[in-house]
C-alpha cells in the first residue's frame, strides 16, 4: 500500500469511542451500529488564521522542527500547521500575536540572512535561523520574542503532531511514542 | 409538613465534610449534607478515548480554563467552570483558584500524598518568632491522624523524623532502588532526609471521601445527602444570635431555599467556606476572616536530571525507578540557620525512570529524537513544595461588583509570595541540584521560579484558629469565637501551611472538631 493511501486508509477507520458511545436497547430492539468517519477523512481544511506567506512559513517550520523519519509521519504528514492555523484561531490575542509576529520576525530573519522567504530556506539555512532554540527552556518566557515564538512552536508543533490520527496510525520511528489513550470526562450535567 | 430542623447541617462533602459526617453520624447526631455538585456516576461520567479524537488533539479549547494549569482536554469537564462561578484578581497578582463541585470534592482527584504536621509547624512561632502557633500541637491530633491514616490505608515508612512524625502505616518494605539511594547519601551532608512517598491507597479506584467515609455514614442511617445545592447563605436567629440553618440554590432550577438546623458544620474546602462566611456576614468579629492566606508555593520540574549510567537503555535492575520524598531540611536546628535569607524551608518529591520533556533538551528535528531516545527511562524529576508564610495582607474578600451563575458575590483574591517564599525556592533548588550532581547525576534543568500562588491546589487560612478571639476566627476545636454552634472544619482553619499535602490534617482536625461538637451536644452545650 502506497503510503498516501495507507493515512487515507487510517483516517477513514471508524472512530473507537463513537462505535462504544453506541447504546443498547431492550432485547430485539436494538439499533443498528453504523459505522462512521471523522470529519477530516473526507474534508480537507483551509488554513484562515495566517496570511498565505506566513502559513508557508509555519509549515515550513514545523517540518524542520519535527521532519517525518523514513517512511514515518512527521509533522507535514501530520498536518500539523494546518491543525495549528485552527487552534490559534481560537486562542486568546496573546498567543495569537506571539505566532503572528514571531512568524514575520522569522521571515524577517530568513530576508536578512537568506535573501529569501523562510518557507524556501533549505534544511541547512533553517537551522541556523533556528540558533534561538539552543537557549535552555525556563519557565519564564525568554525576553526576546524570536526565542518565546520557537520555544512555542517547537512545543505546540510537536503536541499536534504526535497527538494526531495520522501518527497514531503510522507510529513507526523509535524515538517517538504513540499519543496516550486517556479517561475523558464527559459534561457534567 | 413541618420542616425537618437536623441536629447538624454539613456544607460540602469533600474530605472534611466527609470526616465529619463519618464522624457525627456514627455518634448519633442527625445530619444533612449539602454539596454544590452532583453525584456523579464514575462509571457513566468518563470514557476512554484517544487524543487524537477530541476535537484540539488534547491542546484543550484555548481560554477554557485558563487559572487551571492542571486541567487538560480529558479532564477539562471535571473542573468548576470560572464562568459558571467566577473570581477577581488585579491582572499583575494572578491566583489560581482550582476548584472541583461534586459529591466528594476535591478528594476525588487528589495526588493522595499523605503527611502529617509537625510541631514545626504547630508551634512555628516558638521555633523561628514570626506569625502565631496553633492552639494545638501534634501530640493533640495525633490520636486522630491514628484514626484517619487507616481509613485512607496510608502506606509509607518508619523514618523517626521530627519534621514528618511517622504514622500507622501500611508497611511500604519495597527496595529504593540505586538511583533514590544515590539521592539519599548525597543529600546527608545538607542535612536532607529520603523517605518513601506517603500515600494513600484507598479501596478500588478512589481514595476519597466518595467511597471511604459517605458510605459508612450513610449506612448509618443518620445522614441526608442532598447533592446540586449551592450554598448562598447561613442563617442566624436574631434572638440568640445563633446559626439556624442554610439559604441554598438549588442547581439546575436555581430554586432557592432554606435548609434548618441546630449546628451548621462548614466544609466546602477552604476558600469556598471563607466566601460563604463572608456573604453571611458572620464570625468576623477579629477582622481576620480572609486574611493569612496561603498555601505551599509549587515548582514542578524544578531539578530535572539525567542519571548517565541509564541513558541509551543501559539501566541495570534496580538502578533506577521509583518516588521519593525529601521532607524539609532547612532551618531544623534554629529559626534561621547561617547562611539562610529565610525562615522555614521547602519540601520536594522526586520520580526516578522517565523521559524528561522535549522542551528541556535544547535541540529540534532528528537531533531532538536522538537525544530523547538517549534519555528514555534515564530521567530524574523535581517538584518542589515550600511553606508560604501567613501574611495578613494576603487575603480573600467579597467583590461585590461580581457575581457567579447563582447571583452570589465572588470571591476577590489579593495574594502574592513574598522574599521569604522566593528565596527559600532559589536556595532549595540550587541545593538539590547540588546534591544531585554530587550523585553523579547530569542537570539539565533547574527552575527556582514558583508558579502562582494557587497552584498546588493546597490553599489554607482565611479562618484561622487560635487562642485569642481577637486575632482568630475559631478556637482550638474549630469552633467559631463568636457563635457557639458554628465549626469551620476544612484548610481554612490552618494557621501555618508547612510543606506536607495537607489533606490527612484536615480530616484530622475535622474528626476532632466533631467528636468535640458531639460531646457538647450531647451536654446540651451548643
Amino acid at each position: 500500500m502506497k503510503r498516501r493511501r495507507f493515512f487515507q486508509s487510517a483516517l477513514a477507520a471508524p472512530a473507537a469511542g463513537n462505535l462504544l458511545a453506541q447504546q443498547s436497547g431492550p432485547a430485539g430492539s436494538e439499533l443498528p451500529k453504523l459505522e462512521i468517519s471523522p470529519a477530516e477523512a473526507v474534508g480537507e481544511y483551509t488554513p484562515r488564521f495566517f496570511s498565505a506567506g506566513q502559513f508557508a512559513s509555519l509549515a515550513r517550520l514545523a517540518e524542520v522542527l519535527m521532519p517525518g523519519p523514513e517512511g514515518g509521519v512527521g509533522a507535514p504528514e501530520a498536518k500539523a500547521a494546518e491543525f495549528l492555523d485552527f487552534l490559534l484561531s481560537q486562542s486568546l490575542p496573546e498567543r495569537q500575536q506571539l505566532y503572528l509576529k514571531g512568524l514575520d520576525a522569522l521571515n524577517a530573519e530568513a530576508r536578512r540572512k537568506q535573501h529569501q522567504s523562510f518557507a524556501t530556506v533549505s534544511l541547512e539555512q533553517a537551522n541556523a535561523l533556528l540558533e534561538p532554540l539552543r537557549k535552555p527552556w525556563s519557565y519564564e518566557p525568554p525576553a526576546d520574542l524570536m526565542t518565546r515564538f520557537l520555544q512555542a512552536a517547537k512545543a505546540d508543533v510537536r503536541t499536534a503532531t504526535i497527538n494526531s490520527r495520522e501518527f497514531n496510525a503510522g507510529q513507526s520511528a523509535g524515538s517517538r511514542r504513540p499519543a496516550g489513550i486517556g479517561l475523558y470526562w464527559k459534561a457534567i450535567e | 409538613m413541618p420542616q425537618q430542623e437536623y441536629d447538624v447541617l454539613i456544607v460540602g462533602s469533600g474530605a472534611s465534610g466527609g470526616t465529619a459526617a463519618y464522624t457525627l453520624t456514627k455518634r448519633g447526631l442527625k445530619c444533612v449534607m449539602v454539596e454544590a455538585g452532583p453525584l456523579v456516576d464514575f462509571e457513566k461520567a468518563r470514557e476512554f478515548k484517544p487524543v487524537y479524537e477530541l476535537p484540539y488533539r488534547g491542546f484543550g479549547r484555548p481560554g477554557r480554563l485558563p487559572h487551571v494549569f492542571q486541567a487538560n482536554e480529558f479532564n477539562a469537564n471535571q473542573w468548576v467552570d470560572e464562568k459558571e462561578v467566577p473570581y477577581t484578581h488585579a491582572p499583575n497578582q494572578p491566583y489560581n483558584w482550582v476548584r472541583v463541585r461534586m459529591v466528594g470534592g476535591k478528594s476525588n482527584f487528589w495526588a493522595r500524598m499523605s503527611f502529617r504536621l509537625s510541631d514545626y509547624e504547630f508551634k512555628a512561632k516558638d521555633h523561628d518568632g514570626y506569625g502565631e502557633n496553633w492552639p494545638i500541637s501534634h501530640a493533640d491530633l495525633s490520636p486522630y491522624y491514628d484514626r484517619i491514616e487507616p481509613i485512607f490505608r496510608v502506606s509509607g515508612r518508619k523514618e523517626g523524623l521530627k519534621q514528618l512524625p511517622d504514622g500507622i502505616f501500611v508497611a511500604d518494605e519495597s527496595p529504593d532502588t540505586e538511583a533514590i539511594q544515590r539521592v539519599a547519601r548525597s543529600g546527608k551532608e545538607y542535612g536532607m532526609t529520603v523517605t518513601k512517598i506517603r500515600r494513600s491507597l484507598g479501596n478500588g479506584m478512589l481514595a476519597s471521601s466518595r467511597n471511604l467515609l459517605l458510605p459508612e455514614a450513610i449506612a448509618t442511617g443518620n445522614l441526608t445527602l442532598v447533592p446540586n445545592c449551592v450554598a448562598r447563605e447561613i442563617s442566624v436567629d436574631r434572638n440568640t444570635g445563633k446559626v439556624n440553618g442554610l439559604h441554598i440554590v438549588e442547581r439546575h432550577s436555581r430554586r432557592e431555599m432554606h435548609v434548618r438546623a441546630k449546628v451548621v458544620v462548614v466544609a466546602a474546602s477552604c476558600l469556598e467556606s471563607t466566601r460563604l462566611m463572608l456573604n453571611s456576614k458572620i464570625a468576623n468579629s477579629s477582622g481576620v476572616l480572609g486574611r493569612y492566606l496561603m498555601d505551599q508555593f509549587y515548582i514542578g520540574n524544578s531539578v530535572v536530571a539525567l542519571v548517565p549510567e541509564a541513558k541509551n537503555g543501559k539501566a541495570r535492575r534496580n538502578m533506577i525507578g521509583g518516588a521519593g520524598y525529601i521532607p524539609r531540611f532547612a532551618n531544623l536546628n534554629k529559626g534561621q540557620e547561617a547562611g539562610k535569607k529565610y525562615i522555614r524551608g521547602c519540601a520536594f518529591d522526586f520520580s526516578t525512570g522517565g523521559t524528561p520533556d522535549a522542551k528541556f533538551f535544547p535541540a529540534w528535528g532528528k537531533e531532538l529524537d536522538d537525544l530523547l531516545v538517549a534519555a528514555r527511562g534515564a530521567g530524574v524529576s523535581a517538584t518542589a513544595m515550600g511553606d508560604v508564610l501567613p501574611r495578613y495582607e494576603n487575603r480573600v474578600q467579597i467583590d461585590k461588583s461580581v457575581a457567579d451563575t447563582y447571583g452570589i458575590p465572588v470571591l476577590n483574591f489579593e495574594c502574592k509570595y513574598s522574599e521569604n517564599e522566593l528565596e527559600m525556592a532559589k536556595d532549595s533548588v540550587a541545593t538539590l541540584a547540588e546534591v544531585w550532581r554530587k550523585a553523579g547525576f547530569e542537570v539539565i534543568h533547574t527552575n527556582d521560579k514558583p508558579l502562582p500562588p494557587g497552584y498546588s491546589i493546597h490553599e489554607l487560612g482565611t479562618c484561622r484558629m487560635g487562642t485569642n478571639p481577637k486575632t482568630s476566627v475559631l478556637n482550638a476545636y474549630n469552633q467559631s469565637h463568636d457563635i457557639a454552634n458554628l465549626f469551620v472544619v476544612d484548610g481554612s482553619s490552618f494557621v501555618t501551611a508547612g510543606t506536607q499535602n495537607p489533606t490527612m490534617t484536615i480530616c484530622a482536625l475535622a474528626m476532632r472538631a466533631s467528636e468535640y461538637l458531639a460531646e457538647k451536644f450531647a451536654r446540651r452545650e451548643i
